[in-house]
């Protein structure tokens, strides 16, 4: 009779079992994402910049490649 | 007494077993212990509380919970973003066509026209822009990787101000108001500007303005290995203007003196080019003969007919010898060949073909030789009437002369004594590139005013109080003249990634006094400007400026019907008494191709780029000769000391095959000191032995001092793999056929030389294989051997096609180096005088690949076109193709090399934006090799059926094809009877590698012809 105190005591809820999980998971889920680019793990440290791909608006382009045709 | 000796037999326990004495005497006590199941004490005072609060049921839930969480924190998935398609389209882009811009490089004086190809608005790849008139499509190995620097994860992003001893960001703007302050301020005091060569006409427009703006501003400018010996010999001789541009293509005969001029010196590009045209199988009879005097294997005296093994300081003697016997007088040929150990009859064929080809032949001497012996090469040449190979249409031009010695030894003083208030280095490096023995490093530190404009940090930034950031060549406008009819134009085919600048706009802006007034076009309007008002006046065009701007831009070039500028006067060098020859140790300081002056020392794939004569990666050595090795007590990888007045170098040795003994060799441009991660430990400097006031010449240094230094080094070697022992590895490329040779002369008299050995004689019991490719496309390959000199600019080129990764010295120690091509390089003969042959090897494509049958998971295929397939996702990575491929082609991925490599360096988001879109970046534990650029074919094949047009193989070129600069390699459809590629497969000299196994490669190579004279063979 003990024991079934113990445990009824201490009695773990199925529904607070998966709230916990979940927040934790959410828990860990965001400090990955979010701190990721600090946490990269790599000597270089450039991952936080977002490289931005933009044209010259003045350069002309071939309109063959010459002896490249692909 | 023992217990044993209290048992009686009134006492003795019942004849049954006994546990233990307790139970043999019958202790008190046994019988209530043996009892109960339950010792006293064990239940009776049970208190829960006592009990942790962690039951069975909670610690289990807990560690699952736990299992779930850290399985779903701890995922190495690499989130790489969502795809979208563009809100706005950027006019000039179609997802997944490639755009094409002509520009040109300045990654040296040579100033190479560039056909950069872009995806999306980034470059990835790089090759020769065809419009250009020079280099005629071709660029060099550096060239081609110079696309690496722009997406060097490392590069400088934003300008630097030193604090103390460290260095902080800070912004255009504070920066460019500081360094006009200072100036302004610098009152009396000296400002240095300090450069490379200059080849842009408006790059020079801007620095002479600057230095005319601020009265006390002087340019110095310098080059690590330069002509300027061969320049003031030139005006010596009694000539004006600059060293003639030769006619290579026209000389029967060449004679090189310490000159590696196919792989490192003078116009290469245009070099290569013109001397692979007297190397056509077809026209046997107009073959040149190359001979070769030098002290250290080069890619010349590989590919030379005769190589002639002397020391620098012996040349002066051997061309007074040469000049006695063009005048007749043969006497002391044989005394000069036994003291120089050379073959007497190689010098006698020397003289009589010059003599036989008089008006058709040249003397070359080495950029390194001393003045006196280019004047007495000179005279001969006039002697023989060679100057009818000196070109009259075109000539070279220098935009303005180099600070000699006495200038930069001036500045220094100067800088030391307080003179100089401010100095500004313009993308140069002269802390690495000046002898340590010169003190540049010390004068700089006394200079209150430090700025370096550079792309990335280096040993001359590392000393600057200012670091600003340039923008790489492909982010840059400008233009480039070497020649006098030829005007080059560079344009940017992307954006700054970071904030960096151009540096003659950020003179510019300087000059202005306004930071404000900067802008992205800055200098792209004050290019228009110069070319409006100075070539668009004098090119006679009729179209409008903007057509005529656009045409250029378009083009990459502009060629002007007349001269459009003059050269400067050449500064002459003071006379200079030649040494003579002491037979004491010389020291040889060369021009490293692949890293150039160091530039390129964080550069991944070169520093990967085997050696063409060594094979050696990832370092520099002493190369000297099996003699000296010998007499030091060395073998290869043990450490020597050289050491020349006060200067001193550690290095390894390397025992190179051919080399004269007492010849030192180190190539410059290894042992940067502020590099990147990449390029940290590679390589020793030797910059310091550079002397401008040696008595012989700046790089070749006598009275050197050579000892075995304690230690060893190990040098990564690709070469090397898997040796044979000596009796069964001597000469067996030549005894298995896996090179072919002969002389042009048993050419020309047999030209069946060969017989019918190139597969067509093989019977099969496979008959379905021929009737499989005998419809359709059958890609295959011809390597010509005769044009191939060994460079390696097909290697960097399909790294750079094919996303090959760099692995790294330790595993190329191992042999993982992951190049799809490489070049084989064989000698045989003699060791003191070997003949070298070289031969590109690839994946062949075999019509019955032995890799084929034996793949677990039919990973590797055969397509109807004859190309021999790899599906990276099948591949389990079990080796068995690699196994059996007898060429040694296949490349595995023993690790995620990207990961790997420099702790993720080639997978930084930087480092990726460089891969080609079109081929799968392979992961660990696959298998992969050439695959005849697929990729290309399929677009070929592609826009084919998008235009409705025929496809002809000729339509695919290769990337190693289009990067060859002698056009060894040749592509195409072997069905389609008018190709070239047909036609090379059935010449007399084709054969195939190691065709006795009856795999039916479909990559055939031209035998390698040598024209030495008949009797030799």
């Amino acid at each position: 009779m003990e024991i079934e105190n113990l445990f009824n005591t201490k009695k773990i809820q199925r529904k607070s079992f998966f709230i916990y999980s979940g927040v934790g998971f959410l828990a860990v889920y965001s400090i990955k994402n979010v701190f990721k680019y600090f946490f990269a793990g790599n000597t270089i440290g450039q991952n936080k910049n977002n490289i931005t791909i933009k044209l010259n608006p003045f350069a002309v382009k071939r309109d063959k490649a010459g002896s490249n045709n692909v | 007494m023992s217990e044993i000796d209290n048992v009686t037999k009134e006492n003795m326990p019942d004849e049954n077993y006994w546990r233990g004495f307790n139970e043999l005497y019958n202790e008190p006590g046994f019988a209530e212990q043996s009892g109960p199941e339950f010792q006293d004490k064990v239940t009776d005072e049970f208190n829960p509380e006592h009990l942790s609060g962690l039951s069975r049921r909670k610690f289990l839930a807990l560690i699952g919970a736990s299992a779930a969480l850290a399985g779903a924190g701890c995922s190495n998935y690499r989130d790489k973003g969502d795809i979208v398609p563009y809100n706005k389209k950027p006019e000039e882009t179609i997802p997944g066509e490639p755009n094409f811009y002509a520009s040109t490089c300045t990654e040296c004086s040579l100033a190479c026209g560039l056909l950069i190809r872009t995806r999306e608005g980034r470059p990835i790849k790089v090759d020769g822009n065809p419009d250009h008139p020079v280099s005629k499509g071709k660029i060099c190995s550096r060239g081609q990787a110079s696309i690496l620097n722009l997406y060097d994860p490392e590069r400088l992003q934003n300008p630097l101000k030193r604090f103390g001893d460290v260095f902080n960001k800070i912004t255009w703007k504070n920066a460019d108001t500081e360094i006009i302050n200072a100036l302004n301020n610098t009152g009396s005091k000296g400002i240095a500007v300090v450069t490379n060569r200059i080849v842009s006409p408006s790059s020079l427009n801007v620095i002479n303005a600057f230095i005319s703006r601020y009265p006390t501003a002087m340019h110095y400018s310098y080059e690590l290995v330069n002509d300027s010996i061969r320049q003031s010999a030139w005006a010596k001789s009694g000539n004006k203007g600059l060293f003639p541009l030769i006619s290579w293509d026209k000389a029967k005969i060449i004679l090189t003196l310490e000159s590696d001029v196919l792989n490192a010196e003078g116009e290469l590009i245009e070099t290569l080019q013109q001397f692979a045209k007297n190397r056509d199988i077809d026209k046997p009879d107009s073959f040149s003969r190359l001979y070769a005097v030098e002290a250290n294997l080069s890619v010349t005296g590989m590919n030379a007919d005769y190589r002639i093994k002397l020391r620098p300081d012996a040349i002066s003697d051997f061309l007074v010898l040469l000049n006695n016997g063009l005048n007749g007088n043969t006497s002391a040929v044989k005394n000069f060949a036994d003291k120089f150990n050379i073959k007497e009859k190689t010098i006698k064929y020397l003289i009589s073909d010059l003599l036989k080809y008089k008006g058709q032949s040249i003397i070359y001497a080495g950029d390194k030789l001393p003045e006196q012996i280019h004047i007495s090469v000179n005279k001969l040449n006039d002697l023989l009437g060679n100057d009818a190979l000196y070109r009259k249409d075109t000539e070279k031009v220098y935009l303005h002369n180099l600070s000699t010695s006495v200038e930069l030894n001036r500045l220094i003083n100067n800088m030391k004594s307080g003179k100089i208030g401010a100095v500004i280095h313009l993308d140069s490096n002269p802390a690495f590139h000046f002898s340590a023995s010169m003190g540049y490093s010390e004068a700089l530190k006394k200079v209150p005013f430090v700025v370096t404009l550079t792309e990335s940090e280096n040993e001359t930034s590392e000393l600057s109080n200012y670091v600003l950031p340039l923008n790489h060549q492909f982010e840059s406008w400008g233009d480039a003249q070497v020649r006098s009819n030829v005007l080059s134009l560079q344009q940017p085919v992307i954006q700054p990634i970071f904030a960096t600048r151009q540096k003659e706009a950020v003179l510019l802006t300087w000059l202005s006094g306004r930071p404000e007034n900067y802008n992205e076009t800055t200098y792209y309007n004050y290019l228009m400007k110069c070319w409006e008002q100075t070539y668009y006046k004098n090119s006679g065009s009729e179209a409008d400026f903007t057509s005529y701007w656009n045409n250029s831009l378009h083009d990459g070039v502009a060629i002007s019907p007349k001269k459009l500028s003059q050269s400067m006067e050449v500064s002459v060098m003071p006379d200079k008494s030649l040494p003579n020859y002491d037979g004491n140790y010389i020291l040889i300081l060369k021009e490293n191709v692949l890293l150039g002056d160091g530039r390129f020392a964080n550069n991944g794939w070169l520093l990967e780029l085997p050696h063409p004569v060594t094979k050696i990666v990832w370092d520099n050595y002493a190369s000297i000769s099996a003699g000296a090795a010998k007499e030091l007590g060395v073998k290869n990888n043990d450490f020597i000391n050289i050491s020349v007045n006060r200067r001193q170098l550690k290095i390894p040795v390397f025992i190179q095959p051919g080399c004269t003994d007492k010849t030192i060799t180190i190539e410059l441009g290894w042992g940067r000191k502020k590099v990147g991660v990449v390029g940290t430990s590679a390589g020793f400097n030797a910059n310091d032995f550079i002397n401008y006031d040696d008595v012989f010449s700046p790089w070749i240094i006598q009275n050197v001092s050579v000892q075995k230094a304690g230690g060893s080094y190990s040098l990564a070697t690709t070469q090397e793999h898997h040796s044979f022992d000596k009796e069964r590895e001597q000469d067996l490329h030549l005894k298995r056929n896996i090179i072919r040779e002969a002389t042009v002369d048993a050419f020309r008299k047999n030209p069946n030389i060969f017989g019918e050995a190139n597969g067509k004689g093989h019977k099969t019991f496979y008959t379905e294989t021929d009737q499989l490719f005998s419809k359709g496309v059958k890609w295959g390959m011809a390597i010509d051997l005769n044009k191939c000199t060994g460079c390696g600019a097909c290697i960097v080129a399909c790294t750079s096609e094919n996303n090959v990764p760099v692995v790294g010295k330790e595993q190329v120690e191992r042999g993982r180096e992951m190049h799809w091509i490489r070049v084989d390089r064989y000698y045989s003969g003699p060791v003191e005088e070997p003949k070298v042959s070289t031969q590109v090897m690839l994946c062949q494509h075999c019509d019955h690949a032995p890799c084929e049958n034996v793949c677990p998971v039919v990973a590797t295929t055969h397509s109807p076109d004859g190309l021999n397939q790899m599906v990276y996702n099948r591949c389990v990575g079990t080796r068995y193709c690699s196994n059996n491929c007898p060429y040694k082609v296949r490349r595995f991925n023993f690790y995620n090399f990207r990961d790997k490599f420099k702790s993720g360096y080639q997978q930084e988001n930087l480092f990726t934006l460089l891969y080609n879109p079109e081929v799968t970046v392979r992961s660990r534990g696959v298998m992969e090799k050439c695959t005849f650029c697929i990729q290309r074919i399929t677009k070929a094949k592609q826009d084919a059926t998008a235009e409705k047009t025929e496809f002809k193989g000729s339509s695919v070129r290769t990337a190693c094809q289009d990067s060859c600069i002698t056009e060894a390699i040749s592509f195409g459809d072997q069905h389609d009877k008018d190709s070239v590629i047909r036609e090379k497969m059935e010449h007399k000299l084709a054969y195939y590698v190691l065709e006795e196994l009856n795999i039916r490669p479909n990559v055939a190579y031209m035998a390698k012809l040598r024209n030495t004279r008949s009797e030799e063979a």
